[in-house]
């Protein structure tokens, strides 16, 4: 499979006003990440606030600017295009946002919001744009009568479905999807995914999958990235990752995430504390605060991603970790 | 985790009395709109005993929050309510909707604790974490200040916060979300509350903070025997605290139950579609989910009859649309259902 977006040695530090020792403090919001997609792929990325997740998602769009590394989108390196030339390829990257009512502007009709793109890009006029405008609420679910009505008239599911929509109509390659269904109730929250699942299949779209839910990962994505702390420390198959994890951020994580299956009988302790502050990033492991196998060469040295399982882990201390599948023991970083 | 020996002399109090018990019996609440009375509740009944925890659940306009705020007497002016709210115990019976502002303040902290969503809007910007934290103390005139501040230190000990000396002296802006939200459940916890109202205190927290929080108040209301209403969306948080828990839809309760057995063998095809369209780690990859069609009925069109029967695959015409159902006991629970006793006999 080949790419359609990659991200290599991604960092984004983002100035403060905070000083110490007479130096600008900075806060390490991403550090050098690579990540690439395959055209057609579902990656998800999890991690709980302030990981970054969000940040690289951003990045790969070129909505903020990276402070060092290189974005390719399709073969091109985007990472310095001038800004006409980024304009025109936006057509083919959207991004869906998590907050339903706020990203919608509540004096354009529905039919209006969703051409905008189309017309900006100057795909269709006339005819061809209602045309397409309609398509698009079809495909969406939604009645085509919702063309004349205002953003306040629709619910949450609904007002997502539009979202969907606008960021549907210039026909993308890839699709940012932040938080996409975490505002949603849940009943509405499964039509939302039934939708995006149809929708990745029937157009073979790509898509960036941010979400702090672990149910809705699994449900959903290919591939799992997990972020702590600005940096993926472990990446492989979703349903592995969330099964029989590697890093011990990432059993942790899986072990906190509240689940009808296994309820709180036999659940281990929680992690305990919190993580370390983006403006000073420990030297080592940034989990190694927390973490319960940690031992002193973890707060030293920083492990780098190696291969374990079907995917790559950042943890010098995989090898002992017990993983359950004896046919395939991790390998040691 | 050692127990304070201040909670730990409470509860050993607490248990020679007879706990407290909160008693919500048909609770109403309507609203004007247009000169027209919308019913926001229908008659919702519940009791939770001295150390165990209900959990409300539903999705957003079920009627989970107002029945909380109804309970707190924090419902917004303008709302018209019938209806009892009563909290007993060994000291005699308080109702708890007939309080005055300053009777009700005398009570908060002590019989009754609190926490919301947000924490930044029930924090004071300008006051040391520590100090708004002891302030339930010495307002109660329970401790020395000395004593108070030396407390509250303790308390952020036992919410897993780190340096917590350090942290009483810092500003809400000062802290991370997940710790101003445990400097919240801190100051619900410290006046040893009989009974603690909970409304999604940890849905802006991520997992591994949320599951910190969530063993604390298991563990506060078990040695305490504290009552806890515990307000939620999220059936697998529910899940994790709850004893006993109330599923709510459009205003009513339509399963009750225990735990287990609501989400282990749930009766009412509201509940059941609920647990089905949680993407859970064990669901196969991909595999659609059985979403519920349709969308909650907004306030003021409840549909006649049975409020969930226009998204019921169940639903039987001439029945399922006309007149009230009630609620009925069926396998050790309450389900408002009228063709459950079909389904459990067939």
């Amino acid at each position: 499979m080949s790419s359609l977006i990659e991200v290599s040695g991604l960092s984004k530090r983002f100035a403060t006003d905070q000083r110490r020792d007479g130096r600008r403090l900075e806060v390490h919001a991403v550090s050098d990440v690579d990540l690439d997609i395959a055209r057609g792929e579902v990656v998800a990325l999890v991690g709980e606030s302030g990981s970054g997740k969000t940040t690289l998602g951003r990045l790969m769009l070129r909505l903020i600017e990276p402070s060092s590394g290189a974005i390719r989108f399709d073969g091109v390196d985007i990472t310095s295009l001038p800004a006409a030339e980024m304009r025109r390829l936006r057509r083919r990257m959207q991004i869906v946002f998590q907050d339903p009512f706020s990203s919608l502007n509540p004096h354009l009709r529905i039919g209006e919001a969703i051409a905008e793109p189309i017309q900006i890009h100057r795909l269709a006029t006339g005819p061809a744009l209602a045309a397409r405008v309609d398509a698009l609420l079809d495909r969406v679910g939604l009645p085509r009568t919702a063309r004349e009505r205002f953003p306040h008239e629709f619910s949450g599911g609904q007002r997502q479905r539009i979202a969907i929509a606008r960021a549907l109509a210039t026909e993308p390659d890839f699709i940012v999807a932040d938080e996409a269904v975490a505002a949603l109730d849940v009943s509405i929250q499964a039509q939302i995914l039934n939708l995006l699942a149809d929708l990745r299949a029937d157009l073979n779209l790509t898509m960036l999958f941010i979400s702090h839910d672990l149910g809705v990962v699994q449900h959903i994505a290919d591939r799992v990235a997990v972020m702590y702390l600005g940096r993926i420390v472990e990446i492989g198959d979703g349903a592995r990752v969330m099964r029989d994890p590697v890093h011990p951020y990432t059993q942790a994580l899986v072990v906190a995430a509240p689940s009808l299956d296994a309820r709180r009988r036999n659940r281990p302790s929680p992690l305990p504390g919190d993580p370390p502050s983006p403006l000073d990033p420990p030297p080592g492991c940034s989990f190694a605060s927390r973490c319960p196998i940690a031992e002193e060469a973890c707060k030293r040295d920083r492990p780098v991603l190696k291969p374990v399982a079907d995917g790559l882990a950042a943890c010098f201390k995989t090898r002992s970790t017990p993983h359950k599948d004896p046919k395939e023991p991790a390998h040691a970083a | 985790m050692n127990p304070l020996p201040a909670l730990a002399a409470a509860a050993s109090e607490k248990a020679t009395q007879s706990g407290p018990t909160l008693a919500v019996s048909d609770l109403r609440i309507s609203a004007k709109r247009d000169r027209k009375s919308i019913e926001l509740l229908r008659g919702v009944s519940f009791h939770v005993a001295s150390g165990e925890t209900l959990a409300l659940v539903g999705e957003s306009g079920c009627g989970k929050s107002i029945t909380s705020l109804a309970v707190m007497g924090l419902l917004a002016p303008g709302l018209s309510m019938s209806g009892e709210v009563a909290l007993t115990d060994a000291g005699g019976r308080i109702d708890l909707v007939a309080l005055s502002a300053a009777e009700r303040r005398k009570l908060c902290g002590r019989r009754l604790g609190m926490i919301f969503q947000e924490p930044m809007t029930s924090l004071n910007p300008m006051q040391r974490v520590g100090d708004q934290i002891a302030e339930t103390l010495t307002t109660h005139g329970i401790c020395s200040r000395q004593e108070a501040a030396r407390r509250a230190v303790a308390m952020l000990d036992r919410m897993g916060i780190a340096d917590p000396g350090r942290r009483a002296l810092a500003l809400p802006h000062e802290l991370s979300g997940g710790m101003r939200q445990r400097v919240m459940i801190a100051m619900a916890m410290i006046g040893e509350p009989d009974l603690l109202i909970a409304d999604e205190p940890t849905t802006a927290l991520d997992v591994t903070v949320q599951a910190q929080i969530l063993e604390l108040i298991r563990d506060l209301s078990r040695e305490r025997g504290m009552a806890t209403l515990f307000i939620s969306h999220d059936l697998a948080v529910v899940a994790d605290i709850a004893d006993r828990v109330a599923v709510m839809y459009a205003g009513e309760i339509v399963e009750t139950g225990p735990i287990d057995q609501v989400l282990d063998a749930p009766l009412h095809p509201y509940t059941i579609g609920l647990i089905a369209s949680r993407p859970a780690l064990s669901t196969e990859r991909r595999a659609r989910l059985s979403a519920i069609f349709g969308a909650v009925p907004e306030p003021g069109r409840r549909p006649q009859g049975c409020a969930f029967h226009p998204r019921c695959s169940l639903a039987k015409p001439g029945l399922c649309d006309v007149g009230d159902v009630p609620l009925k006991r069926f396998d050790g629970r309450d389900v408002r259902c009228l063709r459950v006793g079909e389904r459990v006999e067939a």
